[in-house]
């Protein structure tokens, strides 16, 4: 009992509780989110079981100094690989992407490509820390480049974009924060938006350009897609200051909210607990994004600062992303809030970042007299 | 490149990113806020709109009761069939759209497609029909309940129903299909009869199903108030009857109108415009020749034009329109010169047929005229000479005074909508030759109920009433909640001149133009009008009387308007004076008011014929003496087995009452003379002969009776009868007379 004690005392205790009590407060709407459901227990047994498993992986991985999990990068590389592409062959429709994300066995469903963004944060990481100072020789900007390409095209074959953007909006952040030269970043916006309009004209479905079309003014989209975004401001709209009470939303408890419990939980949130239980969402995710990225800049070695930089741009894209498309500012995807959106794999994948950066503060640079 | 210097350019990086996170938050925070604090409130409505599913209970509007707490309009209970097509879909395993659709277009009487339509649209309340009664509605229950229909509501509502049907169509007005007050006191009164409606709130999911145990709220309907009227049913009746026979007889074209007044309170006793309409059916079209005359039209010419007949059939002659009143004025301008004392009773004038006025010849009603008379008589032949006089004498100043004072340049404000306010010269345009035809009422125009009201002040000590329709507001458990009081606007003349003025318009009655309202020991005061329409010389006219009684304590007023007559007749004191002495003659019996005979009366009075069926000759000669009856015996008995006229029929004295008095005795018959167009006396002889007696009605029975001839009998000429029979013989005034 001891030395979990004394080893508890090393955790970061601002990480540490912010991460609980997001995870707690999930747990929570989650519950109020499908009370109306038949079997609705089945969602907090589920929640709780990954909460525990990923509470698991999560001391795990702190408890490994992370320059010795780098060291056994092969090891993630090949597992994330593999289920990437385990999923493509076997994989089944998820419950809110659509998507054929899910491989499931004896009853337990996990979405590989959200526990392979933390085996890409080490693996990405390591890469970077090899590289060192010579992140602008063409050679590694290419094997860069070719290192992210891996999981993205195998996430888009799924296909599932959101997923895709999130693992290139960790590749940029990173390869940004490890010195990458301006040039290359307006080279590869430029690059990027003349892939875009290629895309919009050559890739593009009439039905994704439509719910483009729908992001941009869903008051005006007669389909799904204008009225979810619509039902979702509704309902944080109609929560006002005060919410309306945690089981009291009716959008929330009369079917109103397209997937409430996942998706959007944030629309439940601004239902039922108003502007302060958003608020307090917002502060207890922020915070462990700017923790994150201070214990990076304290890092003891620059791998330390990467895995860091590396979990706080997965947490701040979700973040964005799911709350901007429930409060209308950016379009929809089926992207988790993380912490508190339903989701076993989502809840384990981010406690086990939460593990990494962990790691890394209780290794931090000390001065030695 | 140093370690350090790597490390300083990755801390700025990560500041960067920092500061890029920092403000993704902030533009996810305002969002937030903008949408909680700023569109809060039009969310959280939008939000309840589509949550919630809102039926409206209607509330029971008041009733409308006569001063006699009679009902006039009542609500009752009805049942409206609304369905919600989401739940019908969510049930169409138990039971598809179109076997519904089916099922209730055969109960309710309805177009099978445009229920199945309604039924499948995509929404969640439709009306699919309104105001069904109880037996229909049970069977629609019945449906509902056997083949396991969700989605199927019956509503309660409430219908308005007038169980007098026309009575008074004008005064009460009628109500639309929300129960909305349309016309009259229904209209005028809405806010109070509609009470306020209630509400079963309940919320709905996503799909659109109610959720009723989840979150309900019921809000009871606040029943209307009672509307209780000054209005007399019996009175009303009594105008309705008598103006409806007089419409008929004298081939009204533009209709007619009555009021009756009672001019100490102001209170409207009877308010009726003719023809009327049916309240339980005001949409339908009376009149059966503007009917087809619509049918013929082309459809969207028909829309227009039944709206237009349908105005016209609703106007309210009394209150709406405006007319000229020609000599009835003559009561206000004898007011004016009475109270300015510029003329006395026994003043002398001449009238040669005709008075220059400025540069104008006016002539009176009377070629030749009416030579040299008095004031009062002046009043009795109803002569324009006199009166052109009389008014110069008030002058412009004056009479413009009395004019606004007795309430002809104002609406009176009765409670009924478009209330005309009548037309007068302006002061500028107001001269001598103005003056002169105003003063025998031409060249300006009141409403009746103008009209009716200065007469009402002039019988009433001078005191002008406000005119009113309502009496008081009352709870569903009787309370009274708001009284409507008698409202004094003003003193027009002296009390002095008041009773004056009541003196010489009776002897219009007793004596002059007016006699056509003479009734036997009411002292009925009155002045009758004719006035001819503009343009003038087109033969179309407006006869009036206005009369009331009695004439040394007015009880009540009685105006009488008669829209072209176009039967023969025209005068006022010819046609309009006998439809106010029958109503008159109803009114005052009704109000208990006693009789009071003058000794000529007295002398031509009818008596009640006493039994004497049983007594012996003699016996019976004396019974008969005493009541100033005549006998004539049939058979040679000595006692009276049967009489003729039975006893308690009234007849006039001097009648002779037949005797029988042997058994087996055949009845001697009589065939009934033709008294019609004949004088007071010829008509009584010629009924004699016959072996009858006459009962003499109408203007017969005035004390100064030329120029009065018969115009309807009772029995019919031919008819046989038993001796003795009392013929009832109406006469009227046939002399032109204004």
């Amino acid at each position: 009992m001891k030395p979990v004690i004394q080893n508890l005392k090393k955790y970061d205790f601002i990480m540490l509780f912010c991460a609980l009590s997001a995870s707690l407060l999930g747990m929570l709407f989650v519950y109020s989110a499908t009370k109306s459901f038949d079997e609705h227990l089945k969602y907090i047994v589920v929640q709780g079981g990954a909460f525990l498993i990923g509470l698991f992986g999560m001391y795990i991985i702190a408890k490994i100094d992370y320059e010795d999990l780098a060291g056994v990068w092969p090891f993630f590389a090949g597992v994330g690989v593999f289920m990437l592409v385990l999923v493509l062959f076997i994989g089944t429709g998820g419950e809110s992407t659509g998507t054929k994300g899910w491989i499931r066995f004896a009853g337990v469903g996990i979405q590989p490509a959200e526990l392979a963004k933390v085996f890409f944060i080490i693996t990405l990481s390591k890469h970077l820390y090899h590289i060192g100072n010579d992140v602008n020789y063409v050679k590694n900007v290419i094997f860069l480049a070719l290192h992210l390409s891996v999981p993205v095209g195998l996430v888009i074959l799924q296909p599932d974009m959101g997923t895709a953007l999130v693992y290139i909006f960790i590749f940029v952040v990173m390869v940004f924060v490890a010195g990458i030269d301006i040039r290359y970043i307006i080279g590869a916006l430029t690059a990027f938006s003349a892939f875009s309009v290629a895309a919009w004209y050559f890739l593009l479905s009439q039905y994704q350009r439509e719910r483009f079309f729908a992001f941009l003014n869903p008051e005006a989209s007669p389909g799904d897609y204008g009225y979810h975004v619509m039902q979702s401001k509704i309902a944080i709209g109609s929560g006002q200051i005060a919410g309306k009470g945690l089981f009291q939303g009716i959008q929330t408890q009369l079917g109103y909210l397209p997937a409430k419990q996942t998706d959007f939980i944030y629309a439940v949130i601004g239902e039922e607990a108003g502007l302060v239980g958003c608020v307090i969402v917002l502060i207890l995710l922020m915070s462990l994004i700017a923790r994150s990225v201070y214990i990076g800049k304290n890092a003891r070695t620059m791998l330390g600062t990467y895995l860091c930089t590396g979990v706080a741009a997965m947490w701040l894209f979700h973040t964005f992303e799911n709350i901007g498309m429930t409060v209308g500012l950016t379009p929809v995807t089926g992207i988790p809030l993380p912490f508190l959106s339903y989701g076993g794999s989502s809840l384990v994948t981010n406690l086990m970042a939460l593990g990494l950066v962990l790691n890394v503060r209780m290794r931090k640079r000390t001065i030695n007299f | 490149m140093s370690e350090s210097k790597t490390r300083m350019q990755i801390k700025k990086r990560m500041y960067f990113v920092l500061f890029c996170c920092t403000l993704l938050f902030a533009a996810l925070i305002i969002k937030t806020g903008y949408l909680q604090i700023v569109k809060g409130d039009e969310l959280q409505k939008q939000a309840i709109e589509q949550q919630t599913r809102d039926r409206i209970i209607n509330s029971k509007r008041g009733t409308i009761f006569d001063c006699n707490e009679k009902p006039l309009a009542v609500s009752a209970s009805v049942e409206t069939v609304t369905a919600s097509p989401a739940e019908i879909k969510a049930n169409s395993e138990n039971i598809s759209p179109e076997t519904l659709a089916n099922g209730l277009a055969e109960i309710l009487a309805l177009d099978y497609n445009a229920l199945y339509e309604k039924l499948t649209k995509n929404t969640s309340y439709e009306i699919i029909k309104r105001k069904i009664e109880k037996d229909e509605a049970d069977r629609v229950r019945n449906y509902i309940h056997e083949n396991k229909v969700k989605g199927i509501r019956l509503d309660a509502d409430t219908k308005r129903f007038y169980p007098y049907g026309s009575l008074a169509s004008h005064v009460i007005g009628f109500t639309g299909l929300d129960n909305q007050g349309l016309e009259g006191i229904e209209m005028v009164f809405d806010k109070y009869l509609k009470g306020s409606p209630g509400r079963i709130v309940s919320a709905k999911n996503a799909a659109g199903t109610d959720m009723p145990f989840k979150y309900e709220k019921l809000v009871d309907p606040q029943d209307g108030l009672n509307v209780v009227l000054t209005i007399d049913e019996n009175i009303q009746r009594f105008a309705e009857k008598h103006l409806e026979t007089a419409l008929i007889e004298n081939k009204l074209l533009k209709g007619a109108a009555c009021i009756v007044l009672n001019p100490e309170t102001g209170e409207i006793l009877a308010m009726t415009t003719k023809p009327d309409y049916d309240l339980n059916n005001p949409f339908y079209i009376q009149d059966e020749q503007i009917r087809l005359a619509i049918e013929q039209l082309m459809p969207e010419e028909r829309e227009k034009k039944r709206e237009e007949e349908l105005r016209k059939m609703w106007r309210n002659k009394a209150v709406v329109d405006s007319y000229e009143p020609g000599s009835t004025f003559k009561i206000f301008t004898s007011a004016m010169a009475l109270e300015e004392k510029v003329v006395s009773l026994n003043d002398r004038f001449f009238c040669g047929g005709s008075k220059r006025v400025g540069n104008y010849n006016i002539r009176c009603w009377k070629a030749g005229g009416h030579g040299s008379q008095t004031f009062l008589e002046g009043v009795q032949n109803s002569c324009n000479p006199v009166f052109i006089e009389v008014g110069a004498r008030v002058g412009t100043e004056r009479f413009r005074h009395y004019f606004e004072g007795l309430g002809f340049t104002q609406k009176s404000g009765i409670e009924l909508p478009g209330e005309a306010m009548g037309i007068f010269h302006s002061p500028n345009y107001f001269n001598e030759v103005e003056l002169a035809t105003c003063s025998f009422g031409q060249s300006f125009q009141i409403t009746p109920l103008q009209m009716i009201a200065g007469v009402g002040a002039i019988a009433n000590e001078g005191k002008l009433m406000w005119p009113h329709l309502v009496k008081q507001l009352t709870d569903s458990d009787g309370n009274v909640v708001k009284e409507y009081e008698s409202q004094f606007v003003r003193q027009v003349i002296s009390k002095e001149t008041s009773q004056q003025l009541c003196s010489i318009l009776e002897t219009v009655v007793s004596k002059g133009t007016g006699s056509g309202a003479y009734i036997k020991g009411f002292r009925i005061a009155g002045k009758t009008g004719t006035s001819e329409k503009i343009p003038r010389g087109n033969g179309k006219y407006i006869a009036s009387f206005v009369g009331f009684a009695p004439a040394d304590d007015p009880q009540v007023v009685c105006l009488v308007i008669m829209d072209e007559p176009s039967a023969g007749l025209y005068y006022g004191g010819q046609i309009a004076t006998p439809v106010v002495r029958n109503i008159m003659d109803d009114v005052l019996n009704y109000l208990g008011i006693e009789p009071a005979y003058t000794p000529e009366e007295k002398e031509t009075l009818e008596s009640a014929v006493p039994n004497v069926v049983g007594k012996s000759i003699s016996e019976s000669k004396t019974i008969l003496a005493g009541s100033n009856l005549k006998y004539r015996i049939e058979g040679a008995g000595n006692t009276v087995i049967s009489q003729m006229p039975k006893a308690g029929i009234k007849v006039n004295q001097q009648s002779t009452i037949t005797l029988y008095t042997e058994e087996n005795k055949t009845v001697t018959m009589t065939i009934v003379p033709n008294v019609l167009q004949k004088s007071v006396v010829d008509a009584s002889n010629a009924v004699s002969k016959a072996d009858l007696n006459i009962k003499i009605v109408g203007a017969g029975s005035a004390p100064s009776n030329g120029g009065i001839i018969s115009y309807r009998q009772e029995p019919a000429a031919g008819e046989s009868v038993e001796v003795g029979t009392v013929v009832t013989v109406e006469f009227r005034r046939v002399e032109a007379g204004e």
